[in-house]
């Protein structure tokens, strides 16, 4: 059976309100997306008041998740994404697989990344729960 | 009547308050260094000087972050990023924000004794740029 609780997802950085959307969107029911400050956003993570953080830049490299970083620690925060480097399913899966929780990737990425790393947390949480997905 | 205006050692004191929570955390968790935060502060209130800007938590902490990281890979003489198509089209109109970090830049070079590449130069604009919009639409 999986688990019902929906996964809470804080967005930070470029146009986080629309990143929200975006997630909670994707989730398709199963994930609440809030906008906050990057700091903020990462507390919550931290004493687990929210699940996951994903943060854009414009660059996609340290700004988008220096907070995460500082507050969370770098084993906890992956960039799945660059200008130079397209986000792939696969970099998404194995770093939600090795536990990972902040994830960050470059603004002009975000209608790309945000359904992918929704999807893979999605499918890992249903793993976790012993549950399935068709899709 | 108008407002006093702080000197310019007000204004560097005022918002090295404001971004202190900021920049020590990145500071401490080693994203950030001395020369870099210290190159940050100086920046941003020559910035905020030339542009009559107000930055604050709400309308600059991404510049923030990014100027202080961006100065940190210069500092440390990381590999130059890559500047995106759609950040350069961003800023195709900004001359005015991309001349003021030029004019800033120049100065941080010196004591970075480092060029500042032109694809720092650019994000840096697109940063200011959203600052400077978001000050804007605020009425500040």
């Amino acid at each position: 059976m999986t688990e019902s609780r929906p996964i809470r997802v804080v967005a930070a950085g470029v146009d986080a309100p629309t990143m929200a959307q975006l997630a909670q969107d994707a989730g398709g029911g199963r994930v609440e997306a809030a906008a906050l400050g990057d700091m903020q956003g990462a507390r919550l993570v931290k004493k687990g008041q929210a699940d996951y953080y994903i943060g854009t830049c414009w660059s996609g490299g340290g700004g988008a998740l220096a907070a995460a970083t500082a507050i969370l620690g770098a084993n906890q925060v992956g960039i799945v994404g660059t200008p130079g480097m397209v986000v792939t399913e696969e970099r998404v899966r194995t770093m939600v697989g090795e536990g990972r929780i902040a994830f960050g990737f470059a603004y002009e990425q975000t209608t790309t990344a945000i359904p992918i790393i929704i999807r893979e947390i999605l499918s890992h949480r249903d793993v976790q729960s012993g549950g399935g997905s068709d899709g | 009547m108008a407002e006093n205006q702080p000197t310019d050692e007000q204004l560097r004191a005022q918002l090295a308050d404001e971004f202190a929570e900021r920049l020590d955390m990145l500071e401490e968790s080693g994203q950030v260094t001395k020369l870099a935060r210290r190159l940050t502060e100086l920046s941003l209130a020559d910035l905020a000087s030339q542009l009559g800007l107000r930055p604050t938590e709400d309308n600059a902490a991404q510049f923030v972050t990014h100027l202080a990281i961006a100065l940190t890979r210069i500092n440390r003489g990381d590999p130059e990023i890559t500047v995106s198509p759609v950040a350069v089209e961003e800023i195709a109109d900004r001359h005015r924000e991309r001349e003021a970090v030029t004019r800033v830049m120049h100065d941080c070079s010196r004591l970075l004794q480092r060029d500042v590449p032109e694809s720092e130069i650019a994000y840096m604009t697109v940063h200011l740029s959203a600052m400077v919009d978001l000050h804007a639409g605020s009425g500040q």
